[in-house]
C-alpha cells in the first residue's frame, strides 16, 4: 500500500515537472525583440526585458517627473510672489490682472505635485495646506479681521492655499469687482494674501529640498511591503486618482455622494472659468506619471507603471496597460466635451458631467482592482494575517 | 496526547499574546463601528474595551491547558472564548482559526490531562493511557484538513495556470536568494503548485505510516517553514507542525516527556516526584460512549461539510457559497471594488456611500469581493439611512471583482435592490455569473 503511494507521488512529480517544462515556453523570451531600454529611447520596446528594474523606475519618476514638477511649481510661485509685490506697490488693474494670471499658472503647476503625498509632503500636511476646497470663507474673513491665526491648525486648512488665494483674488461669486476693491482698500486683505503666497512658497521649497536631499535613498526602497516607497507611491497615485481627481474634482460637486449636486464644491469656484483647464492639467499629470513621460521634455520617456505592467503581462493579448490608457483617453475626451466652467456645465447638463464621473470611476476599477492584482500590491495597510 | 496538549496550549497562548501585542484586539475588534457577523450569530458582539478581558480569559485557559490544571474546565472555557472571538467578525476569518476551534472542541471530550499534567500530579491515581480512539480522532481530523486542502487544489487554475501562486511568487522579487531569479520563473510557479497539491494529498498517509513517519515529519517542517517565510499567514505553519506530532507513537512521546523531566532534574539538582508514584495505582481510561458518539459525529460532519458547495450552481470561487469552513487555503487571489448607491425609490434620487465612513480599510477590502459581506453591509446601510429619515431607501451595489489574474468583471447585479434579499443558505441569484470556467474540486 505504502510503496504504491510513493509510486503515485513519484509519477505525479514527474508529470508535474513535464507540465512545467511545457509551460516554461510560454515565457516570452524570443517572441518579442529585446531592446535595451534607456531613458530617451522609445520605451514601448523595452517591455519584454527579462527583469524589470524597479529602482530604475523610481529613479525616473523622481528625477524626470517629481523634482522637475516641484521646480516648475517653485518658479511659478516665485513669479506669483513677484506679481503680488508689484501689485502691492502699485494697485493698478493691470497688475491685478497679472496677479490673477500668475495664480492660475501656479495652480496648474500645483496639479502636477498633488499626487505625491509622500515623505515630507505627508509629514507637513502639504496637500491639506495647499488645496482644500471649498474655502471656509467665514474663517478666512475672521482670520483677516483678527490677524491672529495658526495656519498649522487643521481647522485653518480650508482657509489657506490656492483656493483661498483664488477667493481673495476673484472675490465672492456675486460681485466680481469685490475682490480687487477689498484688496485695494484693505491692507489686511493684502497681508493675508501675502501670507498665503509666502506659506505656499516656503512649504514647496521645504518639500522640494527634501526630495533632492533624499532621492538616492528613496529609490532604493522597492520591496513589496506596505512601507516600501514603491508600494506607497503606487498607492498614493491610486488614492489621488480616486480622491483628489475623481471625488474632489467631479464626484462631490456632481452630487454623487450627496442627495443633490453641490456646485459650490467645484475646484476653481470663484474664478469660474478655469475648472476644466485645471482638471485637464491634473489629467495630464496622471498620464505622464502612468506612462513615464518626462515633465521637462515630453519626448523623453522611461520605466513607469505602464512598462511594469507590460513586463509582467508580456505575451498576453489585450494588455491591461493599453486598456488603462484607452480609458484615460475616454476620460480626456469626456472632460474636453464639458463647459470650461463646471458650475455652468452642471447647470445646463448635469448628466454630461455625471457621465465624465462614470468614465473616471471605471478607470478606478482598472487601477485599483486589475492593476494592483497584476502588481500584487496590497491596497490596505491593515496589518493582519491571511490564509 | 500529553505533548500534543502542551504544544497546543503553548501555541494558543503564544498566538494570543502575539495578537494582543500587535494591537489587533483594538484594530480588528474594538475600532470597527460595524462587524460582519456569521449567519445566525449576529448576537455575538464585541465587548467594547472589555474585549481585552475576553482575550485574557482565553489566554489564561490556554495556559491552564498547557499546564494540565483544571483541564476540563479550561479547555471548555478556551473553546467557548476562542470561538466567541472568532464569531464577532467574519472579516477576520482564517482557516486556521476554524481549525483551532474544531480542535479545541474535540479536546473538550478527550482526557488529554491523563499524563504529564498538574491535574494528574494532584490526584491519587495515575492514569497511564487513554483509549486509542481519542488519538485517532485527532489524527483523522488533521488528515481531513490536509487531504481536503489538497483536493481543493485539483482545479484548472491551480494546476494548469499555476494561479494564484504565479501572482504571489512573482511579487516576491525582494526575497533574498530566491526572489530575484527563482520566483520569477514560470516553471517554479508550476512546480510549487503541483508540489503543494501532492504534499497536501499524500502527507496524511505518509504521517500515518510508521516507516515514512520521520520523513513525513521532516517534510511537514520544511513545507510549513517555507510557507511561513513566503506568505503572511501568522501562526498557521507552526500550529500545523506541532499538530503533526500527534502521529508519533506513545513511546516517542514518553521519551520526550522523560527527557524533559531529566532536564528539569538536572537544572534544579533536586529530586522531583517520580512520574509513576508507587502509591498510585494503574488506571486506564475507559471508553466513554457519549464522547465516542460526539467525536465520530464531528468527524463525519468534517468529511461531508466541505462538499456543500455542490448544492450551489455556478463557480464556487466566484460566489463563495460553501467556500469557508472547507479547508480551502490559499486558492484565490481575489480583489474587488464595491460601491453602494442609496436610491429613493419614488423620486429616483440617488447618491453613493463612502465605505470608509462605516468600515475600516481591512473590512472594506474583505467586503469588496465577498457576496455575503456585500449583502450584510447593504442592509446595514439601509437601516442606517432609514433611521436618518431618508425615505423609500433602496440599496444597489456597483461591484467589480478580479479573480486569479483575470480581468475584473461586474460582480453584483446593479439593478437589484439588495434590501429585497436576505442573507441565508439559499442561492444568491443576484450575483452575476462568472464569465469563465474553473474545472475541478
Amino acid at each position: 500500500m505504502l510503496r504504491k503511494n510513493v509510486w503515485i507521488v513519484f509519477t505525479f512529480l514527474v508529470l508535474g515537472c513535464q507540465v512545467s517544462d511545457d509551460d516554461a515556453n510560454l515565457v516570452p523570451t524570443e517572441e518579442n525583440p529585446i531592446v535595451n531600454s534607456e531613458v530617451g529611447t522609445d520605451q514601448d520596446t523595452s517591455d519584454s526585458k527579462k527583469t524589470f528594474d524597479r529602482q530604475e523606475m523610481l529613479t525616473f519618476i523622481v528625477n524626470q517627473i517629481i523634482i522637475p514638477s516641484f521646480n516648475n511649481l517653485e518658479v511659478n510661485l516665485g513669479e506669483l510672489k513677484s506679481s503680488f509685490d508689484l501689485f502691492n506697490a502699485d494697485l493698478t488693474d493691470e497688475n491685478f490682472e497679472d496677479l490673477r494670471n500668475q495664480w492660475l499658472n501656479s495652480y496648474k503647476a500645483w496639479q502636477h505635485v498633488e499626487m505625491f503625498n509622500i515623505g515630507k509632503a505627508m509629514e507637513e500636511y502639504y496637500v491639506f495646506k495647499s488645496n482644500i476646497y471649498p474655502v471656509d470663507t467665514v474663517r478666512v474673513k475672521s482670520n483677516i479681521e483678527s490677524g491672529a491665526y495658526d495656519l498649522e491648525n487643521p481647522n485653518n486648512y480650508s482657509a489657506q492655499g490656492f483656493p483661498t488665494i483664488e477667493y481673495l483674488l476673484f472675490g465672492p461669486d456675486d460681485d466680481p469687482s469685490k475682490g480687487i476693491n477689498q484688496l485695494k482698500d484693505n491692507i489686511k486683505y493684502r497681508d493675508y494674501l501675502k501670507t498665503m503666497i509666502e506659506s505656499l512658497v516656503s512649504h514647496t521649497k521645504a518639500v522640494k529640498e527634501d526630495w533632492v536631499r533624499t532621492k538616492e535613498e528613496f529609490v532604493l526602497s522597492t520591496e513589496n511591503t506596505a512601507s516600501s516607497n514603491l508600494n506607497m507611491m503606487v498607492n498614493d497615485f491610486i488614492y489621488y486618482f480616486e480622491k483628489g481627481f475623481r471625488a474632489n474634482k467631479f464626484g462631490i460637486p456632481a452630487g454623487v455622494f450627496s442627495p443633490a449636486a453641490l456646485p459650490d464644491r467645484v475646484e476653481g469656484y470663484y474664478s469660474k472659468i478655469y475648472s476644466k483647464e485645471i482638471a485637464m492639467e491634473a489629467l495630464s499629470s496622471i498620464k505622464k506619471f502612468y506612462n513615464g513621460i518626462s515633465v521637462e521634455n515630453k519626448d523623453v520617456t522611461g520605466p513607469s507603471l505602464k512598462s511594469y505592467l507590460n513586463f509582467i503581462e508580456s505575451g498576453k493579448d489585450h494588455l491591461l496597460s493599453d486598456q488603462i490608457n484607452e480609458k484615460l483617453n475616454v476620460v480626456e475626451n469626456s472632460i474636453n466635451a464639458l463647459d470650461q466652467s463646471f458650475v455652468r456645465q452642471m447647470d445646463s447638463d448635469l448628466t454630461l458631467f455625471l457621465k465624465t464621473y462614470d468614465n473616471i470611476q471605471s478607470t478606478v476599477v482598472l487601477l485599483k482592482v486589475d492593476m494592483l492584482q497584476v502588481l500584487n500590491i496590497s491596497v490596505d495597510y491593515a496589518d493582519a494575517d491571511g490564509d | 496526547m500529553a505533548i500534543f496538549r502542551v504544544c497546543f496550549g503553548f501555541m494558543m497562548l503564544f498566538g494570543l499574546i502575539r495578537f494582543w501585542a500587535k494591537g489587533w484586539i483594538h484594530t480588528l475588534y474594538i475600532e470597527p463601528s460595524f462587524h460582519f457577523s456569521y449567519y445566525g450569530f449576529s448576537w455575538v458582539k464585541d465587548w467594547g474595551d472589555y474585549t481585552y478581558l475576553l482575550f485574557l480569559i482565553c489566554g489564561i485557559s490556554a495556559l491552564l491547558v498547557l499546564l494540565g490544571l483544571f483541564y476540563r474546565t479550561a479547555i471548555i472555557l478556551f473553546f467557548i472564548s476562542f470561538t466567541y472571538i472568532e464569531l464577532i467578525d467574519k472579516t477576520t476569518y482564517l482557516n486556521h482559526y476554524y481549525f483551532v476551534s474544531v480542535l479545541s472542541f474535540l479536546l473538550c471530550f478527550i482526557p488529554a490531562h491523563a499524563t504529564f499534567s498538574l491535574d494528574q500530579m494532584r490526584s491519587k491515581i495515575a492514569p497511564r493511557s487513554i483509549p486509542r480512539f481519542y488519538i485517532t480522532s485527532i489524527q483523522v481530523f488533521i488528515m481531513v484538513v490536509y487531504f481536503y486542502a489538497g483536493l481543493a487544489k485539483i482545479n484548472s487554475d491551480w494546476l494548469l495556470k499555476a494561479q494564484p501562486l504565479s501572482i504571489w511568487l512573482f511579487s516576491k522579487y525582494d526575497m533574498p536568494l530566491f526572489g530575484h531569479y527563482l520566483f520569477q520563473q514560470t516553471w517554479m510557479h508550476y512546480l510549487m503548485s503541483w508540489g503543494g497539491m501532492l504534499y497536501d494529498l499524500t502527507i496524511p498517509f505518509l504521517l500515518l505510516s510508521k516507516r515514512y513517519r520521520c520523513f513525513a515529519f521532516t517534510l511537514v517542517v520544511l513545507f510549513h517553514l517555507c510557507t511561513a517565510i513566503l506568505f503572511p499567514i501568522g501562526m498557521f505553519p507552526y500550529i500545523m507542525i506541532l499538530s503533526a506530532l500527534i502521529f508519533f507513537s506513545a513511546d516517542f512521546h514518553q521519551k520526550g516527556i522523560d527527557l524533559f523531566r531529566m532536564k528539569i532534574k538536572s537544572v534544579f539538582l533536586k529530586k522531583i516526584e517520580s512520574p509513576v508514584n508507587p502509591i498510585k495505582k494503574e488506571f486506564h481510561y475507559r471508553s466513554n460512549r457519549p464522547a465516542f458518539i460526539v467525536l465520530t459525529s464531528v468527524l463525519i460532519i468534517q468529511i461531508l461539510f466541505p462538499f456543500r458547495y455542490v448544492l450551489y450552481p455556478g463557480e464556487l470561487f466566484w460566489h463563495e457559497q460553501g467556500y469557508r469552513f472547507s479547508w480551502r487555503v490559499m486558492l484565490m487571489e481575489k480583489r474587488g471594488y464595491t460601491q453602494f448607491r442609496i436610491v429613493d425609490s419614488i423620486t429616483q434620487k440617488q447618491f453613493y456611500v463612502k465605505n470608509e465612513d462605516f468600515l475600516t480599510e481591512f473590512q472594506e477590502k474583505q467586503m469588496s469581493f465577498q457576496p455575503d459581506f456585500i449583502l450584510e453591509f447593504a442592509h446595514h446601510l439601509g437601516t442606517h439611512y432609514t433611521n436618518k429619515e431618508y425615505k423609500n431607501v433602496q440599496v444597489f451595489a456597483d461591484s467589480y471583482v478580479a479573480l486569479n489574474g483575470r480581468k475584473s468583471q461586474q460582480f453584483i447585479d446593479p439593478k437589484i435592490n439588495l434590501l429585497e434579499h436576505q442573507n441565508g443558505f439559499g442561492n444568491k441569484e443576484w450575483i452575476l455569473p462568472f464569465k469563465d470556467e474553473i474545472k475541478g474540486f
